[in-house]
Formats: C-alpha cells, structure tokens, sequence
C-alpha cells in the first residue's frame, strides 16, 4: 500500500509538472498527500467538472498568491482535526463560516471574473491540483 | 384654450404674464398651477399630437468624429436626438416615459469634494418640501421611499451592511402621459392658452440685455406670432434649453446667459450597462424580484401594496452604493437593479434552481447559499455569461443593471451646428464627454456587489469583462457598445450661486436676465442616480410658486 503511495506520489507529480510546475512541487512538500482525510473530504465537496477545473487552475496560477498551497492548506484546514473526523457537514459548514467572514471583510480572489472568497479560491484551487495529481 | 398657431393671421400677437416655452413635464405642472388665477399664461408648444415634420425639428447636427477615440474622455457617440431620446409634442417626453420615480438623496444635492463642480445651491429640504405634490402630479402613492413600502405584502428586501450599500426604492406612475392627463383642464381654463405649432425659434432681449422682450414662434407652414409676457420660463428639455439660448444671440451674441461661456456645456446624462452578472443560489422570486423588472411575470407580486387601495403602490428597489462608500471610492452614484425573467422555467439555470432547492430542502438554511450550490452551476452558467460577454440577451442569468451618475464635465456640451433645422434654426450639436471617474463609478459595483451577496449566502457575481482594468482596448473607437445614455438630459443651464459658475441661479432665473427662467433636468447641477421626473416636476411646482409670487408683488 505504502509503495502503491509513493507510486501515486510520484505519479502526481509526474502529471502536474508540465502544467503546474511550482505548484506541484509545493504541494509535494509543503502539504499532506491526497491520503489525508481532510483532502478527501474537499474532494468529495468539490465538484469535479470542466469548469470548476478551469477556475482552478487560473487560481492556483494568479499572481500574489505566493504562500499557495501551504498558506491555503492552513487556512482551510488549520482549525480543524487531521484525525479524520472531518465529516462533510462538517466542513461544509465551516467552508461557508470562513468564506461569509472573508466577504465581510474584504478578502475576495478575483478569477475568470468571479469575485469569489478567499477561502472558497483556496478551496477550489487545492482540489484541482490534488486532482490533477 | 386651446389655439393653432396655423391657423392664426400671420404675425399674431399674445399679451400675458407668464410666456412657458415648452409643454412637457415642467412646463404643463408651471402652467397647471395658474389655473383659475388672475394671471394670464401662454403655453406654447410644437405639435399637438405626433408627427414626423415636428419631432424632426430635434433631429441633431454631426457629431463629432470618434475614430481617433482612446478612451472614454475623447468622447462616447450619443445616438440621434430625433430618435427615441425624446419627444416634441405636447406632454413632451412623458410620452415614451417608463414611470420610475424616485427622489433625489441629500447626498446628491451636496457639495462632494471627489466629484469635480457638485453642490447644487438649493438645500435637499427645500427640495423635499416639494415632492409630495409632485407625487400627486406624477399620479403615485404617498410620499414614502423607505421599507414601508413593502409593509403588508409578503416581499422583502436584502439586510445589506448599510456602511456598504443601501437600498432605494422607486414608486411607478402609471405613467402619467402630462398632455393627456393634463390637458382637458389647461383647455377649460379661461385665463391659459396653449399655442400649437408654435416652435420657438429666437427669444428677443431688450437692448440693454438685461430682460427679454418677446418671444418668436413659427410653424412649419410658415406662420409667425410674437409673444410679450412679463416673465419667460424656458422649459423644452436639457438640449433645447441650451439651443435655444445660443441660437437667440442677436443682442448678447454668444447667446442668452453665456457671457461665461457656460451654457451648454456640462451635459450630463445617466450611463446605463450590465456591470456583471449573478449565481443565485437561492430561488430567485424569493427576494429578487424586488430588484427587478415589472414584467407580467411578476406585476402584482410582491411589487404592488394593496394597502393604499383604491391607489395600489407599485414599487420597486434598486442597491446603491452608501455616501461613505462613494466617499472612500470618489465616486457618484448607482442604483443597481437584478434584471431576468423570473418565469421560465423550462432549461437552464432555471432548471439549477430547481436542483438547488431539492438539494438544500431541509439543509441549514445557512447552508443554501454556500460556494458548493454555486460551482455546481458553474457549468451551466458559463453559457449564459457568455452570451452576456458579448452583449447578447442572456435568457435565465440574473444581470447586474446599473444605472450611474455622470459627473459634471465642462468639456460635455450641446454646441450650435452649421446646419439648419426646417425653420431655420441651428441644429444641437451633441459632444458627450465621460470621465474615469464615471468609469470607476460602474467598476466600483461588482466587488461591493459579491462581498454583500457573499455574506449574505444569495450568490457570486461574475464581473463584467469591460470593467477589467485592462479591457477598454476591446472598445477602442467604439465605447458606444459599452455604454448606453439614459437619455436623461441634464445640466446644460446648470444652478448655481455664482454666474461664473452657472447659467440660471437659485430660483432658476438667468443671470443677468431678469424675467427669464429655466424649468426641467438642464438646471440639475448634478443628476444623482435616480430617475429625473419628480425632480423636474418638483422643481417646477418650486418655480411656479416663486414667480406666482413675483408677478403678483
């Protein structure tokens, strides 16, 4: 199972580069696998079609966003457990607690023309490139 | 009565007090008021009802060439002026009017530092003592313009931060057509003529050029006449004004009032465009509608307050951005309205909302406007935005309507061109000048939008691709694509304290002239962001009891 791991690792990575290059490589060192139990639960909210996949990358690729996808993993996922006890509910509710109080106060990620909240940019962002992995 | 200037002998003469050029609006609500009194008043206007040679009298001269046009500032083509941008006939432009009313906001009225030559020198109170009455004129409800409105029916609008954006509310005349409304009474009326076919074409002052002597009228069938009155209100609209003051300039020669070279100049119109679109996750009749359109869709529900029976309010909102907002941005104003058509419910996103509301009945009701409802319909939204993009009718798509305030600006004026009307007169030049100001009045929306709606759980905003920084070289040499005038023409004979800064002063009079006033938007300083009507008519009630006081003293 672990060489089966290392062998998606790898392979992820392997996927990503032509396309993400810098991303990919930080998200092989500065966040958890795709194993994670919070990572799989984003994945299951996420939908994956054409054009969240699209949005996606145009986040994970705008300019300003240097602490991507360390900083976005933190700030996602800082709060909560990484036991996997994260449920959907779960952080469903709490994906739309962070993104009203980053409209409140201003911390919005334009994209494609989307004026979307930091923390759902994040969210949109992280899945793509997990998923492109 | 009612008299035909055609069929008058050939130089007929009218002695009265008051001479009102104009029976639109403004100038039948002046005329209205001397009903019954002992003062004699003359209407005079160009048709009776429409006809093509009339209505071509407004036709426009050349505009200037916008090939070389980089930006806003070097000027936006403005559209015929004989065409749909108003009317010559009696009732004026209330003829094609839509009925949205709303008064201005203290704010509008006041000195903003950020908006170059704003501060009108009448205070918003004074104003507002005029609205009730214009109200009744305008045929609307009572004079309410905050939630009340909707007290009593099931309609409800959003809790915005009112740091951010506040809701404004429009009341809806029938609309009141003024020369079908109006007119049986002003033809009943013993001591008012209404003179048709009358086309003023010079307004002669006395040598000194202090008061105006006479007024010369024409028809098309070449009939003159001359009317002598003891005071003159101009009242022809925010074009004709400013015409008819520049082409009467055989005793001042740059034109009645100009002497300051203002007349004409500031012309300020509301810019109408879609600043983005939105993704409701939520059923949209829930609230939307209250920002919408009347359509038959939705007429009676929950737009119209019964509880003012046997006179049911129709109302509506519009989102604009707070005076704090505007401050900080250095921006005007907008009022924002969600334009759709709520009722299909055939395809599309339509159909999403449908999913919507299975997927989230019975899901905390915080839940049913988070970002997962939204990229759910990503795909089925990016068609429409689309079509949006290219300036095509998006069917199911909720659009983000603005209309926004034009800030003053002296390099946008109505000139005299070298052509000539049927009778001889200079035609209107039109040279529309907008600013980045009035750029970054639209562009300021979207953000303050999604932030608002983001808050509160309704949807995300899709921006409008022209409000990129980077877009306008899309538009090069043609911005009339993105923006569309109102038609609501304004400020050409602006109010002002001081001549050097205006053409009419407090109580509109000319400056310098003593028996010469202007009635109508021309005299609006700065336009605001709702519509003008009950402004117009308000001031004109102001006017008319100004001057009845006057002629009486």
């Amino acid at each position: 199972m672990n060489k089966r791991r290392t062998f998606l690792g790898f392979l992820t990575s392997a996927v990503i580069l032509p396309v993400l290059p810098a991303r990919a490589k930080a998200l092989r060192s500065e966040t958890p696998p795709p194993t994670d139990a919070r990572i799989r639960t984003l994945l299951d909210l996420i939908p994956d079609d054409r054009a969240t996949r699209r949005l996606g990358r145009v986040i994970a690729e705008l300019p300003g966003r240097q602490d991507f996808p360390a900083g976005a993993f933190t700030r996602l996922f800082g709060d909560l457990p990484p036991d996997g006890t994260v449920s959907a509910d779960h952080l469903r509710r709490h994906m739309d607690t962070l993104s009203r109080a980053d409209f409140e106060t201003g911390r919005t990620v334009s994209a494609s023309g989307w004026i979307l909240a930091r923390s759902e940019a994040d969210a949109i962002a992280l899945a793509t490139i997990y998923r492109s992995a | 009565m009612f008299l035909d200037l055609r069929k008058l002998p050939d130089d007929h003469r009218i002695d009265c007090d008051l001479c009102i050029i104009g029976g639109g609006p403004a100038g039948i609500a002046i005329a209205r008021e001397y009903i019954g009194t002992d003062l004699k008043v003359c209407l005079v206007e160009s048709a009776e009802e429409y006809d093509d040679p009339s209505q071509n009298l407004y036709a426009g001269a050349p505009q200037p060439s916008r090939k070389r046009a980089r930006s806003i500032r070097d000027g936006v083509h403005y559209g015929a002026l004989a065409l749909h941008s108003r009317l010559r006939h009696f009732g004026g432009s209330s003829n094609h009017w839509g009925g949205y009313c709303a008064p201005l906001a203290p704010e509008d009225l006041a000195k903003r530092d950020w908006i170059p030559d704003s501060g009108w020198p009448i205070d918003w109170r004074e104003l507002r003592r005029y609205y009730p009455r214009a109200q009744r004129l305008c045929e609307l409800g009572p004079y309410l313009y905050d939630d009340t409105l909707w007290r009593g029916t099931d309609a409800n609008a959003y809790a915005f931060d009112t740091a951010k954006l506040v809701n404004r509310f429009y009341q809806f005349s029938p609309p009141t057509r003024f020369g079908d409304r109006y007119g049986d009474a002003l033809k009943a009326a013993a001591n008012v003529t209404v003179l048709f076919h009358a086309n003023a074409t010079q307004i002669a002052l006395a040598a000194n050029a202090a008061s105006a002597d006479a007024l010369t009228v024409k028809s098309l069938s070449g009939k003159y006449g001359r009317i002598q009155a003891r005071h003159f209100v101009l009242a022809c609209g925010g074009i004709e004004n400013a015409r008819l003051l520049l082409a009467s300039n055989s005793v001042a020669t740059a034109g009645i009032g100009n002497t300051r070279d203002i007349v004409g100049r500031y012309f300020m119109d509301h810019l109408y465009d879609s600043v983005g679109s939105l993704l409701v996750s939520e059923r949209p009749a829930r609230f939307l509608s209250l920002y919408g359109e009347i359509t038959p869709a939705n007429a009676g529900h929950p737009l119209v307050n019964s509880r003012y029976a046997p006179d049911p309010v129709m109302f509506q909102a519009a989102i604009s951005p707070s005076a704090a907002v505007q401050q900080r941005n250095r921006t005007g104003g907008v009022a924002l309205f969600i334009r759709g058509d709520w009722s299909r419910t055939d395809e599309g996103v339509s159909a999403v909302y449908e999913a919507i509301e299975s997927d989230t009945a019975g899901a905390p009701e915080n839940q049913a406007g988070s970002l997962l409802n939204i990229l759910r319909n990503l795909n089925t939204a990016l068609p429409e935005i689309k079509s949006v993009v290219q300036g095509k009718k998006a069917e199911h798509l909720p659009v983000l309507f603005a209309i926004a305030e034009q800030a003053p600006n002296r390099l946008s004026r109505i000139t005299l061109g070298s052509e000539k009307d049927a009778l001889g007169s200079p035609r209107a030049r039109i040279d529309w000048r907008l600013s980045e100001q009035d750029r970054r009045t639209f562009a300021q929306m979207p953000e303050l939008l999604a932030g608002e709606f983001g808050r509160l759980g309704i949807g995300r905003v899709h921006k409008a691709v022209w409000l990129d920084d980077e877009a306008p070289y899309l538009y090069r040499g043609d911005f009339s694509r993105i923006l569309e005038p109102g038609r609501h023409h304004s400020g050409t004979t602006r109010m002002a304290h001081d001549p050097a800064r205006g053409v009419v002063d407090a109580d509109c009079q000319v400056f310098g002239v003593s028996n010469l006033s202007v009635a109508g938007s021309s005299v609006f300083p700065t336009i605001g962001s709702a519509n003008p009507t009950l402004t117009i008519v308000a001031l004109a009630l102001r006017l008319a009891d100004h001057l009845k006081t006057r002629l009486r003293g």
